[in-house]
């Protein structure tokens, strides 16, 4: 079912000074659920379909509209969701931006989910 | 919620049936809509009185790809890959590239399927990446009946 070969987190960057990995969603190829996915296969090595399901997380749907129905004007970007999956900090934020903190830079979070994948 | 479709195209629906025949070997051929098999105890296919089921059941049908999905398992006898369900996904989308049918997959592995599970309509193996429809669902099955589905690849994804 897993292509390998298929795609990774289009334009997957580490940014050293917030120490997150950043990846924009690209609306045109993707929705932020599976752009999250591919990242995180991608950061920690396993197959997307290895990984815990999102859904039972956080509402796929519900992450993918905070983008797609955006409100418009300046506002626009100031959206944002915070979730823990996989012992990382996904933040999702309604202009695009995805960042990915590995559990060093924002680990003050213990407890706060299990990790029985 | 998600409700911008037509409504009262149900006869274009025989484009459906045409992509079936497109999925693969271990499709079956049944033709939407006409022989689904039913229980005889199953007396579900009324209306739905209860309000939140009602919002349930919008909810599920709010996304073109578990609407596609839940089409195309009630066609099927047995079990279905999930391969075979992103098949006929990205060929109604109309992009079967590598990138647009592994992100496909993942939705379906990672949102669209745990949701049918959780809602009682499909169980779902991910060890085997198979799924098969627990009844056939009377009720979501006419509400889809209402939405033309089959051009769905202006859909956001």
């Amino acid at each position: 079912m897993t292509r390998d070969d298929a795609s990774s987190a289009k334009s997957l960057t580490f940014d050293p000074e917030e120490r997150a990995y950043v990846a924009e969603f690209d609306n045109t190829t993707g929705s932020p659920s599976t752009t999250v996915i591919l990242m995180i296969a991608e950061i920690t090595e396993q197959s997307e379909t290895d990984l815990k399901p999102l859904y039972h997380v956080i509402d796929p749907d519900v992450l993918d509209r905070i983008v797609r129905d955006r409100p418009s004007g300046p506002d626009h970007n100031k959206r944002r969701i915070e979730f823990r999956y996989q012992d990382l900090t996904i933040r999702v934020l309604s202009n695009g931006v995805i960042k990915v903190y590995p559990p060093s830079t924002r680990g003050n979070q213990k407890g706060l989910e299990d990790s029985d994948t | 919620m998600d409700l911008n479709h037509p409504v009262a195209e149900v006869q274009s629906y025989s484009a459906v049936t045409i992509s079936i025949e497109l999925a693969g070997p271990s499709c079956g051929t049944a033709e939407y809509g006409t022989t689904m098999p039913t229980k005889v105890d199953d007396n579900s296919s009324g209306s739905i009185d209860d309000g939140q089921a009602v919002s349930a059941v919008f909810n599920l049908l709010s996304h073109h790809r578990r609407r596609v999905a839940i089409r195309y398992l009630a066609t099927q006898v047995g079990t279905t890959t999930v391969a075979d369900v992103a098949d006929q996904i990205a060929l109604l989308e109309g992009q079967h590239t590598n990138d647009r049918y592994a992100r496909i997959c993942v939705s379906l592995v990672h949102n669209h399927l745990p949701m049918m599970e959780d809602a009682a309509l499909i169980e779902f193996d991910r060890d085997q990446g198979v799924i098969e429809m627990r009844d056939q669902p009377a009720e979501i099955i006419s509400h889809l009946e209402l939405v033309n589905d089959t051009d769905i690849s202006e859909e956001s994804v």
